[in-house]
């Protein structure tokens, strides 16, 4: 079946080339034998393809196309039109750095300022438990205890 | 191979020629949708001249150029039928034929008959599959080499060639079926 695919395609390709260079009569006979005995079909169409290659046929009238030009002045509109986007795109670039600038900059420096500010008052605080600690342990800081005046004592 | 990047003075001097060509095809791909051949093509050479760093001579400059057309009018035609089928309701944009301005060098040649049959030629093409138009547009409309267009396609090129036979067929089919066989067939 793949095999017969494969035959499919490469007479397809045969008559494409047969189509583009002029084939002699005997190896255009040989084709048409082969391609018949393959599929009818496709040494029809190989036959209507031949047809259209004439200036009123359809690859006459493809190719005529090729003459056709866009509108006039189409490159210098595009030229205009490529400039215009450049330079559009140039001043999104400036806007979008100058708001940068202004604002996420500033902004950023406000916030680390206050960051630093807040770290350094919660060290502060930490520092001033840290020395109460201590002292209460070392007994530094302690209150001066009450006179004992209890009754075991009045003898001393 | 392309050993300094591509500067904007080489698109600048390639421009005028590739230009037309990309935007024959370009219309070729969108007739009838009422899409802006035009724009499309301008956003094709935008994309070309602000990816140029990205050209590494692998493939010829035009063949490069035409892969990035493609795929911009591959994209195109993708939102416009992604847009059909979300807004099924908005028949505004149906019977859109032909809105830009195209002008024939053989303008005194291009008799009612002739140019009744290139409507029918656009017709046939806009109903065939975007592969198949594709090719067609290649060979037959711009008279692409085999090398150029399976290099565009990534393909082998006795691909395209198969490729090209089964797009024609199809076109044949198309053709028969607007009526418009006959019109070409005993020229």
């Amino acid at each position: 079946m793949k095999k017969r695919k494969n035959k499919k395609e490469a007479l397809k390709q045969e008559l494409v080339d047969a189509l583009d260079q002029p084939v002699g009569e005997k190896e255009l006979r040989q084709l048409e034998v082969k391609t018949k005995a393959h599929d009818p079909a496709l040494w029809e169409d190989y036959l209507w393809f031949s047809k259209q290659r004439s200036r009123q046929g359809v690859f006459g009238e493809l190719s005529a196309m090729r003459s056709d030009e866009p509108g006039r002045g189409a490159i210098q509109r595009f030229h205009q039109r490529r400039k215009a986007e450049e330079a559009t795109g140039a001043d999104l670039e400036t806007l979008v750095w100058s708001w940068f600038q202004r604002y996420v900059l500033t902004v950023g420096i406000v916030l680390i300022i206050l960051f630093a500010g807040l770290h350094l008052g919660e060290n502060g605080v930490s520092e001033a438990n840290g020395r109460e600690e201590v002292e209460q342990f070392l007994g530094w800081n302690q209150e001066e205890l009450p006179e004992p005046d209890h009754w075991l004592y009045e003898d001393f | 191979m392309q050993t300094s990047p591509l500067t904007e003075h080489e698109l600048n001097r390639h421009l005028p020629d590739f230009y037309p060509r990309i935007y024959r095809m370009v219309r070729s791909m969108v007739y009838g949708t009422g899409l802006d051949a035009e724009d499309i093509t301008q956003d094709s050479f935008l994309k070309v001249y602000r990816k140029r760093h990205l050209y590494n001579g692998k493939s010829s400059l035009y063949t490069w150029t035409y892969q990035i057309a493609k795929n911009t009018v591959r994209d195109a035609l993708r939102r416009y039928r992604l847009q059909r089928r979300l807004f099924w309701w908005d028949e505004s944009d149906k019977d859109n034929i032909e809105p830009t301005e195209f002008v024939s060098s053989e303008e005194g040649n291009n008799t009612l008959d002739s140019r009744e049959r290139k409507r029918l030629l656009h017709e046939a093409l806009a109903r065939l599959p975007d592969r198949d138009r594709l090719i067609i547009t290649m060979r037959d409309l711009e008279g692409m080499s085999y090398d150029e267009i399976s290099d565009v396609e990534n393909v082998a090129a006795g691909t395209v060639k198969s490729r090209l036979f089964n797009a024609r067929q199809k076109l044949r089919k198309e053709l028969m079926h607007l009526g418009a066989h006959h019109e070409f067939e005993n020229r």
